[in-house]
């Protein structure tokens, strides 16, 4: 392994991709859909996971690692030990951070971060401070097209708008469950809401479903089939579109090739900033 | 001639209510939140008005209350929509015939009256005015759903803002809207109320909702199955259910996205032991019922039966997420809409819930619920504003009572201190019995060591192990066993154990009850004791005196504001523990299916030889399962029960201490704010003892009534 550490001389913060919104709203499955691959665990159930942060390595076999609590290490983990770091019904897990190095990994530069989602243990996700760690990282906040509007979604939104202006999001996962129709209505009337709702200029929103891409890449045509075709392009189209988006921002971000490995991943500033903003939260 | 007293009381209570709406409304000697009291009472004084029993659906915006109503009435009436959709409060009743009835605060102008008759111009529909304009009548002429459905959207949707701006001034004036429909899914007796969804971003649509709660009998609460639990969700459920110990029935919506084998109304598994894991860990009192639910299924599958939609319209449309292999299946049948149908109306599980509710709709006594309701409401109101109108005129009638007033203070502070102390000391004593210690002068052992005194390896042994085995060794159980791969000694494995369990929980929440109960009655009559020194601030003597003779009983109390949730708190509304006990057994039984699997292959074994190969796997989880824990960190039975437990103390510890601060808090405002008032008091003594006697005497006289009326009709959480 070259010895590069993932920060340059200059101090130029990672880019990233920083994942949050409610439990459940399908930020892991999203991330599993840009890798192609399912990666990270997914569950319906409210679950207790330190962040976790997805990067491209050099070849070979996919790598996981973690930081313990309290810890500077980062250590080695099998993929069962790191499927089964997820805690369920309000255990603790035993990680400040989990580390996944694919090589596979669509993004040359970005490091993608999940974040753990809003649960009935805290009142919402937690909004990372502005750090100089943070400079170069996107800001996604995944909701649900049903839902989003909701007026705690609508002050989230809000507040990512005013401390990220530029470099935030909207994502609308779940569009699979719904008709062409309603789907189109939501997406044009999007930004339209936001802006009537005192967010303006009002963010990128994407309309899409993390479900339906990640069978589009892994070949689950049972379930590809179980939706009808109109259906399944619009969704594909919304995908597509916020895949472009992240690659525009990696560009324009990224200025040089780095190559990751645990260690230095997990005690990058980046990490530390996620770390440090998760447990100002009490969260694990 | 019998007089029936129900309708005796409810005359009553309408002038009760009547009289209590103008005194807090407009009387200078009411001093609270004059326009939530007068409003809160005229709602109260129209339930009782009309009698009837009212249901309320209540949940997030889009979670789909619109759609599983229309399902319960047999059509899409109410309009639905993928945004959030419905903006106003509906009433829904049953009618002779479909018609739609508007309220209105002030008469409709000409203006609004063309403006709605041009919106309504496209279905026929004809409108009615009464002769003060202040009520309109919509008419459909066919009974058709859909007609009713535009008719209502000018009126009651969000979009109606931006597609009908000219029906803003009517939509201003409304004051309820009531949709009359010919069907047998409503007796005349019962109002459904359809809300706007709560997290809208709208607070007046919030405010809508927020409001109605207090005034409805009976709860529908909607969560979406794929967000179950959610904080915001959870939020709203607690502040339901805490208020008043009333009847909820909770339906997971949308369970067309989950998977088969996600359903399960037991609550084992998936969203619904989820949800009752999520209650269990916020302290959220769980008596209720869980149902899954896809409204949206069982009204297509309706409209496809009554030919209101196509068959290819449904085989199109993607929210009903039907499976290929269904659609391949319902093209080749001979008859395509009625199994689609039938496939989706299954699916839905619609009939389960619908019958459950009629099922309670039915058995509720329903008038009865109404006049004890409201009862309350009258008593508590009553009783609250007749003690600042006593305190003023005692103080008019001799103003020495001031110094009085002022001298007395550090003694009140002294018993404010003293009935802190007492509940303290009761609490102090119920933990010992929670936590075990010594309590006069003996050794008490605490509920969880009691809990682990019944829970032993020989009582496991004796109660679980052997009646399992003894019951393979009966009839034909064994072979059974082999032939469906264990599950049904895994089966009699969990009965054994939930009997076991159920039985242990069964002696430990006996004492628990007792001991709660035996504290709510030392609280119940401290807080009656602070209740006595508020009415009582100008009477030194009651004040001083060490042991207050309190005039108020603990029955007295558990009327009041006060004492209701310190009863509530009492009884069985801490939580259950049952559904997460079960949680555990479901989750527990899998490991003795895997390891019994692998003696398939030895068919030839004899009976005996079975038994004893069997015996250790079934001891080894009957043991994991109550006392050990499994490998793969799955927590014990026990302790599921011993976190139960703490749970349970600390919650009640809390209910108890907000109470208690609650009740002193009134005592010292009252205290400071009739010293405010000196130089007023004494200035006009005449004219406030003229003004303030004739109230007193209503007021005292509506209190005394309520109690009366209380007294005939039982608090529902005496009965539970």
């Amino acid at each position: 392994m070259n010895n590069i550490i993932p920060q340059d001389s200059q101090g130029t913060p990672l880019p990233a991709a920083v994942f949050s919104g409610d439990f459940n709203a399908g930020k892991s499955l999203l991330i599993n859909a840009l890798l192609h691959q399912n990666s990270l665990f997914i569950s319906r159930e409210e679950s207790m996971t330190p962040p976790v942060l997805v990067a491209k390595s050099d070849g070979g076999d996919v790598i996981y690692g973690a930081r313990p609590r309290g810890e500077r290490e980062a250590v080695a983990l099998s993929r069962e030990q790191f499927l089964s770091s997820r805690k369920v019904g309000g255990v603790p897990c035993e990680s400040d951070a989990l580390c996944v190095l694919a090589p596979e990994m669509p993004f040359r530069h970005f490091v993608l971060v999940d974040t753990p989602g809003a649960s009935s243990q805290e009142n919402r996700p937690a909004i990372p401070a502005a750090a100089p760690a943070l400079d170069n990282a996107l800001f996604v906040l995944v909701t649900t097209l049903e839902y989003w509007p909701a007026r705690h979604t609508m002050s989230l939104i809000r507040e990512y708008q005013m401390r990220f202006p530029g470099r935030f999001i909207v994502v609308a996962n779940m569009a699979d469950h719904i008709n062409t129709n309603e789907i189109r209505r939501v997406r044009d009337k999007g930004r339209q809401r936001m802006e009537r709702n005192g967010i303006a200029p009002a963010p990128p929103f994407f309309t899409l479903s993390a479900r339906l891409e990640l069978a589009r890449r892994t070949g689950d045509d049972e379930y590809r089939r179980r939706i009808k075709a109109d259906v399944r392009e619009l969704c594909d189209a919304g995908f597509d579109a916020f895949r472009v988006a992240l690659y525009e921002f990696e560009a324009k971000v990224a200025s040089r090739a780095v190559d990751y490995d645990l260690e230095t991943l997990l005690n990058s500033p980046l990490a530390e900033a996620v770390i440090m903003n998760q447990k100002g939260q009490k969260i694990c | 001639m019998l007089i029936n007293p129900h309708q005796e009381n409810r005359e009553w209570l309408l002038t009760a209510l009547d009289y209590l709406e103008e005194f807090a409304a407009q009387d200078e000697d009411y001093f609270g939140d004059r326009s939530y009291e007068a409003k809160a009472m005229a709602y109260q004084r129209a339930v009782v008005e009309d009698g009837k029993y009212r249901v309320v659906f209540l949940g997030a915006f889009n979670v789909g209350k619109s759609t599983a109503i229309n399902a319960f009435l047999g059509g899409a009436y109410l309009p639905m929509d993928i945004e959030e959709c419905t903006s106003r409060l509906t009433f829904i009743r049953k009618g002779e015939d479909l018609r739609l009835a508007l309220q209105l605060e002030s008469g409709a102008s000409r203006n609004e009256i063309d403006a709605l008759e041009r919106s309504l111009a496209g279905i026929e529909a004809v409108v009615e005015i009464s002769d003060d304009n202040r009520s309109l009548t919509v008419r459909c002429p066919d009974q058709n759903p859909d007609r009713m459905c535009k008719a209502l959207e000018p009126l009651v949707t969000v979009s109606a803002d931006e597609c009908y701006p000219h029906l803003a001034p009517l939509r201003g004036k409304m004051e309820s809207l009531t949709l009359f429909l010919p069907t047998d899914a409503l007796d005349t007796d019962i109002v459904f109320i359809d809300t706007p969804g709560v997290h809208s971003i709208s607070d007046t649509r919030q405010k809508i909702t927020y409001d109605i709660i207090e005034h409805c009998h009976l709860v529908v609460l909607f969560v979406d199955s794929a967000f179950v639990g959610n904080v915001h969700d959870l939020n709203f459920i607690k502040r339901i259910i805490t208020c008043r110990n009333r009847r909820v029935f909770f339906v997971l919506n949308k369970a067309d996205k989950l998977e088969n084998e996600e359903i399960d109304p037991r609550a084992t598994h998936g969203p619904a032991a989820q949800l009752v894991e999520t209650f269990r860990r916020n302290d959220i009192p769980d008596n209720a019922d869980v149902f899954f639910l896809s409204g949206y299924r069982a009204l297509r599958a309706i409209e496809l039966d009554q030919g209101l939609l196509k068959l290819e319209e449904a085989l199109e449309d993607n929210k009903l997420l039907i499976p290929t292999a269904v659609t391949e299946r319902i093209v080749q049948s001979q008859e395509p809409e009625r199994d689609l149908s039938a496939y989706l109306m299954g699916q839905s599980r619609f009939s389960h819930l619908r019958e459950r509710l009629l099922d309670y709709l039915i058995n509720e006594n329903k008038s009865n619920a109404i006049v004890s309701l409201a009862g309350r409401f009258v008593y508590e109101r009553a009783a609250d504003y007749l003690i600042s109108i006593r305190n003023t005129l005692k103080l008019a009638r001799d103003p020495r009572k001031f110094d009085e007033l002022r001298a007395s203070r550090e003694a009140l502070m002294d018993r404010l201190k003293t009935i802190r102390e007492t509940v303290g000391a009761a609490l102090k004593t119920y933990g010992i019995r929670f936590q075990g210690g010594e309590l006069d002068g003996a050794e008490v052992p605490g509920y969880v060591a009691r809990m682990h005194g019944l829970l032993t390896e020989a009582a496991i042994e004796a109660q679980v192990v052997q009646p399992t085995l003894s019951w393979l060794r009966q009839d034909d159980h064994l072979k059974q066993a082999c032939r469906d791969k264990f599950k049904p000694l895994a089966l009699q494995l969990e009965h054994q154990v939930d009997t076991f369990v159920t039985a242990i929980l069964g002696t430990l929440t006996e004492s628990v009850e007792a001991s709660e109960k035996e504290v709510s009655e030392i609280v119940a009559e401290q807080i009656g004791a602070a209740r006595d020194l508020r009415a009582n601030l100008m009477e030194p003597e009651k004040i001083l005196h060490a042991q207050v003779e309190s005039s108020v009983s603990g029955e007295y109390v558990a009327f009041g504001t006060g004492g209701a949730l310190v009863g509530v708190m009492a009884g069985a509304a801490v939580g259950s523990v049952a559904p997460v006990i079960g949680t555990a057994i479901g989750a527990g039984i899998g490991g003795l299916l895997g390891a019994a699997l692998g003696f398939l292959a030895r068919l030839a074994w004899s009976e005996e030889r079975w038994v004893t190969k069997l015996t250790p796997l079934v001891r080894q989880n009957a043991l994991e399962m109550l006392l050990q824990g499994k490998a793969d960190g799955a927590r014990p039975i026990a302790a599921l029960i011993a976190e139960y437990l703490e749970n349970r103390g600390k919650a009640f510890e809390d209910a108890v201490k907000a109470e208690l601060e609650n009740a002193l808090d009134a005592v010292q405002k009252e205290s400071s704010s009739l010293l405010a008032r000196e130089e007023e008091i004494r200035r006009e003594r005449d004219a406030i003892i003229a003004r303030l006697e004739p109230k007193e005497s209503r007021l005292e006289g509506i209190r005394s009534r309520a109690e009366s009326v209380l007294e005939e009709d039982p608090m529902p959480w005496a009965s539970t």
